[in-house]
């Protein structure tokens, strides 16, 4: 072969789509705009790279559609501060849940799919009230286009009762509407659920802000409370390293982590990830100078399944922000539906 | 180049490979059959092979290949793995269009984890520059019109800032 310098973009496609899955968000979106081979062949991947990125935060629904986001990564704390045009969270529209990039938006009695760095948005059926009167949170098992994609809105009706909302993509194909359900669960079992709800391992988990939780498997239609414990996880920073304490500490066993964090605990939790990643001052505000709502995802750190819970911090004080933890993945739609 | 003969145990069975250019390597079938491409070829041609042809894959690259191969020949224990883990990272660092190659080559011999090894190589090498760096380190011309390419940047303004 000759000596000369090669030329990358002649590699097969299958070969750079390799390299494109390894790469994190922005370094995809920078991978994208070398040269039409690198985009084509790049097309299903996603930017997803745990060992290197944490959820990022989405701040959205000011009046303009002009959003904030901070980028976070798991090995340093430093951190960047991006501006994003997103009009389709403009208009009251509410985040209700936040799973592996997706957004689950409701807007004014409709509800979409939204990933806010390709733009991709997915609308689902009307959802059956136009206004949310009372907290609603929401689940979903990924990916959206996936036949399999089940949809579970939760509320707390009154105290006596909680409202689930159920959107089947998969088996109910021709019958493809909300199914409302409503269960007898007394406030003392599940307060207003506003803690968060998470899909793992073929589950649903709907949380109280106090740590009580249902379960709910779609397979066997059963809502069970959720007996397990929880691990308190806390995050600080120190020397420009993130820090993350477990309470209590996993036992350390490379082989076994998995499992023993699954036998007596499911999750653990971050419950104020706000302030733990620092979004105040990011943003530019003292400690309780802006109200926030925001929502929640599932995330991994060291081995466990990390909850960060829905927050509502509230103050007199304006600006009233809403925000989303979100994974930075990109989803083009051509590509995959 | 010389044929490159294992000295090592005698009783393992030694295969014979043919580059692009000609060349024949004698090599060791444990560490051969790292390719799943030429575990096939030795299992559909049986013992009757007399030398396996590999006709995309120059003597140089071969070399370097199989180095690897050997390297990996047999299953690391615990204690190895962190002085594995340098080799590899040494074995890597290698120049572009060596790489290159060795990377056309992994695909065809079908070598996942030492594919696995490169295409981390080229993504780290592509972490953190900007498309100009990307098309300047890896030598590609840029295809785009200029239209196009601030039609893809516009949709993602952000991450170019």
């Amino acid at each position: 072969m000759r000596s000369t310098r090669k030329n990358w973009s002649h590699l097969p496609h299958d070969l750079l789509l390799q390299i494109a899955k390894r790469l994190g968000l922005i370094d995809l979106l920078r991978f994208r705009v070398v040269c039409k081979d690198f985009l084509h062949a790049s097309s299903t991947a996603t930017g997803e790279n745990e060992v290197e990125s944490l959820p990022w935060f989405l701040a959205y629904g000011r009046r303009s559609c002009e959003c904030t986001v901070i980028s976070y990564t798991r090995g340093s704390t430093s951190t960047k501060i991006h501006t994003l045009n997103l009009p389709q969270l403009q208009g009251g529209a509410i985040c209700l849940g936040s799973n592996q990039g997706w957004l689950l938006v409701f807007q004014r009695g409709s509800m979409f799919f939204f990933c806010p760095f390709s733009k991709a948005k997915i609308d689902l059926p009307d959802f059956p009230c136009t206004k949310l009167k009372t907290y609603h949170t929401a689940a979903f098992s990924c990916p959206p286009w996936s036949q399999d994609c089940i949809v579970i809105v939760i509320t707390r009706i009154d105290n006596g009762h909680i409202g689930l909302y159920l959107l089947n993509g998969g088996y109910n194909n021709n019958n493809n509407n909300w199914i409302s359900y409503k269960f007898n669960l007394e406030k003392s079992q599940l307060h207003n659920i506003e803690g968060g709800a998470y899909y793992y391992g073929e589950t649903f988990y709907f949380f109280d802000s106090r740590g009580k939780g249902i379960s709910y498997s779609p397979t066997e239609q059963l809502l069970k409370p959720y007996l397990n414990k929880i691990r308190r996880v806390i995050i600080s920073s120190k020397d420009d390293q993130r820090v993350v304490e477990i309470h209590p500490p996993l036992e350390y066993s490379k082989e076994t982590i998995g499992e023993q964090a699954n036998q007596e605990f499911t999750f653990g939790f971050s419950s104020f990830h706000l302030l733990s990643m620092n979004v105040w001052e990011l943003l530019g505000f003292q400690a309780a100078e802006a109200e926030f709502s925001t929502c929640g995802t599932l995330t991994q750190l060291e081995h466990l399944q990390v909850g960060i819970q829905n927050e509502k911090v509230m103050s007199p004080l304006r600006p009233k922000i809403s925000g989303v933890w979100i994974h930075p993945r990109f989803f083009s739609i051509s590509a995959f539906a | 180049m010389a044929s490159s003969t294992s000295g090592s145990s005698s009783s393992s069975k030694v295969v014979k490979i043919r580059s692009s250019d000609n060349e024949n390597f004698e090599v060791e079938e444990a560490a051969a059959a790292r390719s799943e491409t030429i575990k096939k070829l030795l299992e559909d041609v049986g013992d009757d092979a007399d030398v396996i042809p590999l006709p995309n894959v120059d003597a140089k690259t071969l070399v370097k290949v199989m180095e690897w191969c050997k390297k990996h020949m047999d299953d690391v224990d615990e204690l190895n793995k962190e002085e594995m883990k340098t080799w590899d990272a040494e074995f890597v660092d290698m120049d572009q269009s060596c790489l290159y190659n060795v990377l056309l080559a992994a695909n065809f011999l079908n070598i996942k984890e030492l594919l696995d090894q490169l295409t981390q190589k080229v993504a780290d090498m592509i972490k953190g520059k900007s498309p100009e760096e990307i098309r300047a380190t890896f030598n590609i011309k840029n295809d785009f019109t200029p239209e196009e390419e601030a039609e893809i940047r516009k949709q993602n303004a952000w991450a170019f800032e």
